[in-house]
């Protein structure tokens, strides 16, 4: 359909003001224009030497955070290793091209050099395991003394939002992407001279981060209290000491693995409430990897204990990263069925495997995610790189057999609030807490505005009010877009609001988004090997947006509490094999979930002058009970073979992951001219490569899509939800 | 050489003479400088390939150096310059250090990255050494027609889905076409899919033989309830294109492309089948 916008801005406007005072909102177009806040993207974990990554401080935040070629171009970023400790000093760059003047290249010296091996030599603190020169120091001490400091000097000479988080290991669990804000980058930091040779010394201080994972990360077994910090990590109003697992010499809980371990996260949750609850973020990761929860180990994550995090810590615990990096990996995600072994049984992560590159509790409508947003909980969709290395290739080459850099394939699109002003790391984190955020992946969109608004007198419908109505909301959402902000109107909500109306409005939603044309950052230009089997030619490198879907549930009770019927509950390990709801608790599903819309491009409208953006509104007439839309969206029609259903829903990635070739189903049969060699160097500034790489898995003679090249063709974007509130129905309690 | 020791004659042992004649017959012996020679040689061997084995010796080789330029010219688009490469030299050997530290640690064992990284290496020695059998338009051309169905043009077809959301069963969709057939726009529910060209195959992948056959018997322009696995749907056929056989001439570039792909994977299989065959293969039943 081409009917699509011609109007100017100022068109626009009138036609906005117009429809506000059909919709009965007072503030008018120019109020969207006002507002200070934009869509910015960003990564929030991501690893270097001093966990087990493979590059410097400095090299990932140049490749992450830079705008040449070869670098990805992240607006924001937080640096975010493995808690626990390590031997590596990676403040070290690997080269001279690569040092700043504070923290030059070191001749002789590299980013995997030991920390004792660093000239002059840095000595681990507290309780020191492994033998001279190659001893492990702990988190807290490399974030405090080492790697905060370089982050803040970053930040200043660079002139980027950067700061320091944790992949924290979990007590109970696997892992989580979190941080503590306090004390990070101060604001008068723009005003500090930066040295011009060798040695910073911050003014600001990661000491709140380095506390807490002192007190609360299960890789931390040292029992100092952190050296010279003698820190104490008792929680206001928890039993701390009187606890018969709390380790007094420590001065923290013990919490081993399994419910000991998930009973000292939640009080991690709580001491980040208490002491730190708008300068904290806690997000689990790649939640569904290490399988379902474990009470005698360390494995994955439950609904219950989502419940339980949001719970104790509202504000703190707001989300899931359920679309997990490893995007290019043998196993994407490194998810993977017989995974992990509970109680001497081989369970699959959970779902199996990915479901187009994300999780089943994020992938599958009416699944946890949806029985969590059902309760009307903040709860938020979250996605990372998790960067370690390329696998067979270099860190500089183009071709990956395991992870993406950050910003390079999956994109955390933030609200950030900064009033024009260099974002600060609170800007960052009230944006992740806002749920005003979508995910995508291969640069499919990097535009959206999302809206609802309500609309009365539906008892006395007339085509034209509505018209203008629709028109109106387009409108606002096409303006937004293009302004890369949000709709900002009373009346109306946008993602992560709640949108409260009486019973019998009718909801205007509209939609609009920006496929950009041009080239992604993949290094082919052969054809989507995974669209070649619907006969679609599509180069690898320029994805084109095929379909949004809206997908609709209710909200029907307020968030539970622990005790209360169908509160935990695990997702089946069957699930490969059986994918079906009615094997799945009532704790972790919500089936009032469902598709309500689906566009394309016979049903949403292409802006006549700038074609990249598309728009789409519909209406939600008369609603009579609490409930939640949010969008999802794809390169990839319905009715893929091995990629996505008739319905559109992802298939398992079992059929692109090379880690078991007898499963791969999807040739890739273009051969090209320009197709280097495993063995050779492909880095920035090459021509696209034009045929299937010689690093896919081959299967009776044929190569097939796998690693990097399976992940370019499966592209989502993922919005959060808005909650629309109907007055006298269940109320929509965790959204503010 | 050999008829030479048995020449020699046998010295008196008495005869200081004679013994100095021997020993100056010996020093001119042939068969000692072969000796000698031969014991320096070994010597030299001895000390540089022992060096070399020795686990607590690191050698720092021309090798090293090419492939620290060659990754710094990769990064840099220049070769190192000697304080640079002096550097490269010590982060290489810092990992070095690393690397043994951990192999005697055991820290390679368990670690699937370690694991596919020298599988993939390992394959790549295999590549290397296979060596493609020579082939001739006739061997294509009987290779392409064994292959025919991977280069036929398949049936492919032209259609449109109505969606509806939630309810699909056989009722409301028949209930939704009627409404379909009478003017009601394809996107009155939930959306319209739109398929262009889609091939036979993938349409029975993804909704199942009974709806393919269904949709090849279809009338064009009229909306039809269909039974797909999932439940009933809405659709509309638009047009059928005729399969049509592929032309050998046309595709030969890339049948000979495919030719070498398949041919090499065999190769392949068949190398790494054949060392498999110096390991004793024991399969345990799987955990429970």
């Amino acid at each position: 359909m081409s009917t699509g916008f011609s109007r100017s801005q100022v068109a626009l406007a009138v036609t906005a003001a117009l429809g506000a005072a059909v919709l009965g909102v007072a503030p008018s177009i120019t109020d969207a224009a006002n507002n200070s806040g934009t869509y910015m993207s960003g990564d929030f974990h991501n690893h270097t030497t001093c966990s087990d990554g493979s590059i410097s401080m400095q090299k990932l935040v140049k490749k992450s955070t830079g705008k040449d070629d070869g670098t990805f171009g992240l607006d924001w970023f937080v640096q975010a290793g493995h808690g626990g400790n390590g031997n590596r000093n990676c403040t070290l760059v690997e080269d001279s091209d690569l040092g700043t003047p504070a923290y030059p290249f070191v001749e002789g010296q590299g980013p995997t050099t030991t920390w004792q091996n660093s000239n002059p030599p840095i000595q681990p603190e507290g309780d020191v395991s492994g033998s001279p020169p190659n001893q492990n120091m702990w988190r807290w001490q490399s974030i405090q003394q080492y790697q905060y400091p370089l982050m803040e000097y970053l930040n200043a000479y660079l002139n980027r939002p950067l700061f320091i988080g944790v992949e924290s290991v979990v007590a109970g669990h696997e892992h989580t992407s979190m941080s503590v804000i306090t004390g990070q980058i101060p604001k008068k930091l723009s005003r500090v001279k930066l040295p011009n040779g060798p040695g910073y010394t911050p003014i600001g201080n990661a000491n709140a981060l380095a506390q807490w994972q002192y007190c609360f990360d299960r890789g931390n077994s040292d029992t100092s209290r952190g050296a010279d910090n003698q820190w104490d990590c008792s929680v206001p109003g928890s039993p701390n000491s009187a606890s018969p697992d709390w380790n007094a010499a420590a001065a923290k809980l013990n919490g081993a693995n399994g419910e000991l371990g998930h009973a000292k996260t939640v009080e991690a949750l709580k001491w980040m409430k208490e002491f730190h609850s708008d300068a904290s973020y806690y997000v689990p990761a790649h939640l569904e990897r290490a399988g379902p929860f474990n009470p005698s180990g360390n494995n994955g994550f439950n609904v219950e204990h989502l419940r339980d995090f949001n719970n104790a810590a509202p504000k703190v615990a707001f989300g899931f990263e359920t679309q997990p990096g490893h995007g290019a990996s043998s196993d994407r995600g490194e998810y993977y069925p017989n995974r992990n072994t509970i109680g001497g049984i081989k369970v699959d992560s959970v779902g199996g495997t990915t479901w187009g590159g994300t999780g089943i509790y994020g992938a599958q409508i009416g699944g946890v995610w949806d029985a969590l947003l059902g309760e009307g909980r903040s709860w938020w969709f979250f996605a990372s790189s998790d960067w370690h290395n390329r696998g067979s290739f270099g860190p500089d080459d183009r071709r990956s057999t395991q992870d993406f850099y950050p910003g390079e394939y999956q994109r955390d699109f933030v609200m950030v609030r900064n009033s024009g002003n260099k974002p600060q790391p609170q800007d960052i984190v009230d944006g992740l807490r806002s749920g005003n955020s979508f995910v995508a992946s291969g640069q499919l969109i990097d535009r959206l505005a999302f809206v609802a608004c309500a609309s009365y007198g539906s008892d006395r419908p007339t085509p034209v009010r509505d018209f203008v109505q629709n028109s109106v909301v387009e409108s606002l959402a096409l303006t937004a877009a293009m302004r890369n902000t949000d709709v900002d109107l009373g009346k109306c909500a946008t993602l992560g609001e709640k949108l409260s109306v009486r019973p019998g409005a009718d909801i205007v939603v509209a939609v609009s988004v920006r496929d950009p044309s041009g080239t992604n950052y993949s290094p082919y230009s052969f054809d989507n090997p995974s669209l070649l089997q619907v006969g679609i030619h599509q180069p690898l490198n320029a994805p084109v947006l095929d379909h949004v879907d809206v997908i609709r549930g209710m909200v029907t009770s307020l968030p539970k509490k622990s005790g209360d019927p169908d509160y935990a509950g695990a997702w089946p390990n069957t699930w490969l094999s059986n994918p079906d709801m009615s094997t799945v608790p009532a704790a972790a599903k919500n089936t009032t979930a469902a598709l309500y819309k689906t566009f394309d491009d016979t049903t949403w409208s292409t802006v006549k002058r700038n074609s990249e953006f598309k728009t789409m509104v519909f209406r939600i007439p008369a609603v009579q009970a609490s409930q939640y839309i949010r969008l999802r969206g794809t390169n990839l029609p319905a009715g893929v073979p091995y990629e996505i259903d008739a319905d559109g829903n992802p298939l398992a990635d079992l059929y692109t992951n090379a880690s078991n070739t007898a499963n791969l189903k999807i040739a890739c049969t273009t051969v090209g001219t320009n197709v280097p060699a495993n063995s050779d160097p492909y880095s920035a500034g090459s021509a696209p490569i034009d045929g299937c790489p010689n690093h896919l898995p081959v299967v009776n003679g044929q190569k097939m899509s796998a690693y990097d090249v399976a992940a370019w063709a499966d592209l989502w974007f993922y919005s959060n939800p808005i909650f629309i509130e109907v007055k006298g129905s269940t109320q929509v309690a965790g959204v503010e | 050489m050999m008829s030479t020791v048995f020449s020699t004659p046998i010295p008196d042992k008495n005869d200081s003479s004679s013994r100095h004649t021997t020993l100056s017959n010996w020093l001119r012996e042939p068969l000692l400088h072969f000796i000698l020679l031969g014991g320096l040689l070994f010597a030299i061997h001895h000390f540089l390939v022992g060096r070399a084995d020795d686990s607590r010796t690191i050698i720092v080789d021309v090798a090293v150096d090419n492939q620290a330029k060659q990754l710094f010219k990769t990064s840099h688009g220049r070769e190192p310059n000697t304080q640079e490469l002096e550097a490269l030299r010590r982060v290489w050997l810092d990992n070095e250090v690393l690397y043994r530290e951990g192999l005697a640690m055991g820290l390679d064992r368990g670690d699937p990255t370690l694991r596919e990284r020298v599988i993939f290496k390992a394959l790549s020695v295999v590549d290397a050494n296979v060596k493609l059998p020579p082939y001739d338009d006739k061997l294509l051309r009987d290779w392409f027609e064994h292959h025919r169905a991977k280069y036929d043009e398949p049936a492919r077809y032209d259609f449109q889905e109505a969606v509806l959301s939630g309810d699909n069963s056989e009722t409301a969709v028949r209930a939704f076409v009627v409404s379909l057939n009478a003017g009601t726009p394809g996107d009155a529910k939930a959306g319209l899919r739109v398929f262009k060209s889609r091939p036979q195959a993938s349409i029975v992948q993804s909704y199942g033989d009974e709806f393919a056959e269904t949709l090849r018997q279809a009338s064009t322009g009229v909306w039809q309830a269909m039974p797909t696995r999932d439940g009933w749907r809405a659709i509309r056929l638009e047009s059928i294109t005729p399969p049509k056989p592929a032309d050998y001439e046309t595709l030969r570039g890339v049948v000979l492309q495919d030719w070498k792909d398949a041919t090499a994977a065999e190769l392949r299989s068949e190398a790494v089948h054949a060392l498999a065959r110096k390991y004793a293969i024991q399969i345990e039943p799987e955990a429970k």
